[in-house]
This record gives C-alpha cells, sequence and structure tokens, in this order.
C-alpha cells in the first residue's frame, strides 16, 4: 500500500512525461466542468417533488395533507411543491438543508416515524422546526411567490384587510398567522403533554363541605349521585360551592345568573355581564326541582330580564381548585404567547366582560386553542376586563 | 543505484494516463464533495448552535 502512494506520488509531484501540457489543462478543466454540472443536477434530483415523496413517511402523511389545500390546487392553477417552501434557495443555506437531511436519512433508517402514530406523536416538534426557521428568515420562501406589495387589499375581506396592511406595515412572517396553511397542525400545540393534564394539574384534592371552590376545566354536570343523568356543564374557573361529598361524587351549589327569555340555558357570573359560568340542558333549566330562584332584574342595555338562580347539581369529585390564581397565570401566559403572535395583544382591561367575547373569537381563528383553554383564557380576560381593573380606558 | 533507473523508466504513458484518470475522475470529485458536505454540515452546526437558523436580508 505504502508503495503504491509512493509511486503515485512520485508520478503527480514531477512534470509529466507523456502527457502534453495543453491536454492535462483542458482534461482537468472538462472533468471540472463534468463534475460541477453532474453535482447541480444532482442536487436538482434530491430538490423535486418525485425525491420527497420517495419516503413513505412524507408521502403518506403531510403530502396527502397538502392535497386538500389550496397550495394544491386553486383558482390560479399555481401549486407549491415540497421544496419551494422547505428549501432554503440561497446556495450556502441550501447545501446546510441538504447536509441536515442527513437527519432525515437516519430517520428513514431507523423508523422514528414509520407509523401514522409515530408521525403525529413527533409532529409538533418537527412542525416547531420549520417555524423556527420560517420566523428566523421571516418567511422566506413564501415570500419568494407572495408579496405584500402585490397584495390588492381592496379585494380582501374587511377582516383580512386590518390584518394584512398591518402586517404589511411591518414585513411580517407570513407563518407567524398562517401556521397550519399546508398541513395538519399538530393536535395538541400548546404543549407536548397536553393542556388538559396541565390543568388537571392545578387542580386540588379533599374538597371540604361548605368550602367554594374553582373549575381548572369544562366540567360535566349531573342532576343525581350516580352521575348516570347529564344535567349541563360548568364552564372553566367556576366557583361551586361544595354541599356534600360522597365517594366520586360532590353535589355542589352553583350562584348563577340567568337571562329568562328562552330556555335560560346559560349561566352567567353576575347581572348583565356576558361571563359564561355553563349552560344546564333543556329538562334541567326548566324544571324548579333543582334552583331556586332569586331576584329578577331588568338589564336596561338590553331590555333583557335577568334572574339570580342557585343550582344543586352533583358533578365527579375532582378537577376543583381553590383559587383562581393558579389558572389566571396559565391563562395569562397562553394568552400572551399565542395572541402575541400576529400582533400586540390588546390589554385585559381595555375592553369590558361584554365585549371581550366578540374579540376574542374574532381571534379565535387565528391560534390553536383547545376548548377549555378558550374557556379559560375568555374567563380570565373578562374576569379582568375594564369592569374590574381600575385603570380606566 | 539500479533501483532509481528503474523506478523512473517505469514511468509509463500508462501510468500516466491512469493517474490523470484516477485524480481527475476519482479523488478531486470525492474531495470536492466531502469538502462541499463539510461546508454544509459546519454551517448546519453552527446554525444549530451558533447563529440560530438563516436569517432574512
Amino acid at each position: 500500500m505504502n508503495k503504491l502512494f509512493k509511486r503515485f506520488w512520485q508520478i503527480v509531484s514531477k512534470p509529466s512525461v507523456h502527457l502534453s501540457f495543453g491536454f492535462l489543462t483542458i482534461g482537468g478543466f472538462l472533468a471540472g466542468i463534468i463534475f460541477w454540472g453532474g453535482f447541480n443536477t444532482a442536487l436538482e434530483v434530491t430538490n423535486t417533488e418525485e425525491f420527497c415523496i420517495g419516503c413513505h413517511e412524507m408521502s403518506e402523511n403531510v403530502y396527502v395533507e397538502l392535497q386538500e389545500t389550496v397550495h394544491w390546487k386553486n383558482s390560479s392553477g399555481v401549486r407549491a411543491t415540497c421544496p419551494d417552501c422547505h428549501v432554503p434557495h440561497n446556495w450556502t443555506d441550501k447545501i446546510a438543508r441538504k447536509m441536515q437531511a442527513s437527519k432525515e436519512v437516519w430517520g428513514a433508517v431507523f423508523g422514528t416515524i414509520d407509523t401514522r402514530e409515530k408521525f403525529l406523536d413527533k409532529r409538533g416538534e418537527l412542525a416547531q422546526h420549520e417555524w423556527d426557521r420560517f420566523s428566523a428568515n421571516n418567511s422566506l420562501e413564501c415570500k419568494n411567490c407572495h408579496n405584500y406589495d402585490s397584495m390588492d387589499f381592496e379585494i380582501m375581506s374587511e377582516r383580512a384587510q386590518v390584518q394584512m396592511k398591518m402586517a404589511a406595515e411591518r414585513d411580517q412572517s407570513c407563518v407567524d398567522c398562517h401556521k397550519g396553511i399546508a398541513h395538519e397542525l399538530p393536535e395538541d400545540m400548546e404543549s407536548g403533554e397536553g393542556t388538559l393534564a396541565k390543568l388537571e394539574a392545578m387542580a386540588t384534592s379533599g374538597y371540604k363541605k361548605g368550602e367554594n371552590y374553582y373549575s381548572v376545566r369544562q366540567l360535566p354536570l349531573f342532576t343525581d349521585k350516580s352521575l348516570a343523568t347529564e344535567a349541563g356543564q360548568l364552564n372553566a374557573a367556576t366557583e361551586v360551592k361544595i354541599l356534600e361529598v360522597s365517594g366520586d361524587a360532590i353535589k355542589v351549589e352553583i350562584d348563577t345568573w340567568r337571562k329568562t327569555k328562552g330556555f335560560g340555558r346559560v349561566m352567567f357570573e353576575d347581572f348583565a355581564m356576558n361571563i359564561n359560568e355553563g349552560y344546564l340542558t333543556k329538562e334541567v333549566a326548566q324544571s324548579d326541582q333543582y334552583m331556586q330562584k332569586g331576584e329578577t332584574k331588568e338589564d336596561n342595555l338590553t331590555g333583557l330580564p335577568w334572574q339570580k338562580v342557585s343550582l344543586e347539581l352533583w358533578m365527579h369529585n375532582k378537577s376543583l381548585t381553590e383559587s383562581r390564581d393558579t389558572l389566571w397565570t396559565f391563562a395569562k401566559t397562553t394568552y400572551d404567547t399565542s395572541c402575541s403572535v400576529c400582533h400586540t395583544q390588546p390589554a385585559e382591561g381595555h375592553f369590558d366582560s361584554n365585549t371581550w367575547p366578540g374579540m376574542f373569537n374574532g381571534m379565535l381563528s387565528f391560534v390553536n386553542l383547545d376548548g377549555d383553554t378558550q374557556a379559560l383564557v375568555l374567563k380570565y380576560l373578562q374576569k379582568h376586563s375594564s369592569d374590574f381593573s381600575d385603570e380606566a380606558h | 543505484m539500479a533501483n532509481k533507473k528503474t523506478e523512473s523508466e517505469q514511468i509509463t504513458r500508462i501510468s500516466e494516463w491512469k493517474t490523470f484518470l484516477m485524480l481527475t475522475v476519482l479523488l478531486f470529485p470525492i474531495l470536492s464533495l466531502f469538502a462541499i458536505g463539510g461546508y454544509g454540515f459546519s454551517v448546519w452546526f453552527l446554525q444549530m448552535f451558533v447563529m440560530g437558523p438563516p436569517g432574512h436580508g
């Protein structure tokens, strides 16, 4: 071996005896051209959709999902392929991304996401990588096609106009708001382990008779001790008073207000304030068996009659907490992180408790919060709205 | 002495061709790929640990 190297070096280090100077130069030059051409061709091959969906992990998950979206089929007949969005176009970044793909090769070899279940479990993490990338490059790959300057705000819906104009002013990153535009969103975006578990973790146990507690999330209500017949649903962060503890069931008193127009199924925390405390089934709402009716007042603003009622219903002996403070902390963090993604979120005290639901619902379509978190955050906003805050607005 | 003479005599037309092809077809392309790959990896590692994902502008 050593001898072979020695001989090789001997030939390489000396002027050639038989091959002409011109031949060597042209030969090297041509070989260089052929190499670079071949290299680029190979690089381009790895930059095609056929190559991307060569793995079943891609073709059976993200590729199928793409086909449901506007980036697959639309009125203008232009579509985006995988590399359009997922491979940087700048050469250095592209090469770095290609080397990064060694991780994908590893994943393919060892079957990291070779089943739908494994893929779904990992989707949150994988999506976060792409979101981080888009956030760092200001959604460059989107902007290769979409351009704020070429947007005709006039033909957008009014709501879109407001948001898009604000975004255009700041040259905002598209994916800040448009997550899940080409693939399904991770099932539980808030956290890997699930918000439900987080909320449940705030619950205390060993509830005492006569004490007041707050629900950590939306909870089912029942008419009887055996928890067989459903009576409705208690909203998150709603106050209940324990009347009786009986094994897995507890009897609670809910002091609440309702509008007497219609069936009066929805419960509210206070007179003339649309702070939801849950709802009752039609049967329970119309029966006198479970409630004591109190005073009735008319709300001058809406002309609707409100009635104070005190309900006695059963629920599971769990998912309650002594104070709303931990719930509010969680709600505030969620509000701050989820809502500041698109814009500076309005201060809690900026609206009153009856304005917040409309504002909140208007923004919900831009974030992905599960039902429990939505209910909790809305209640947090309402309870910290101008109705309860000293800061004047 | 005699050894030296034979070594230089051994540089034949064939062996120069072999060396030339070996360099242009094998060695340099492989080295280039290593260099590009190494460059890509180093940028990737830098992105991971130092500079974060590629930015804009």
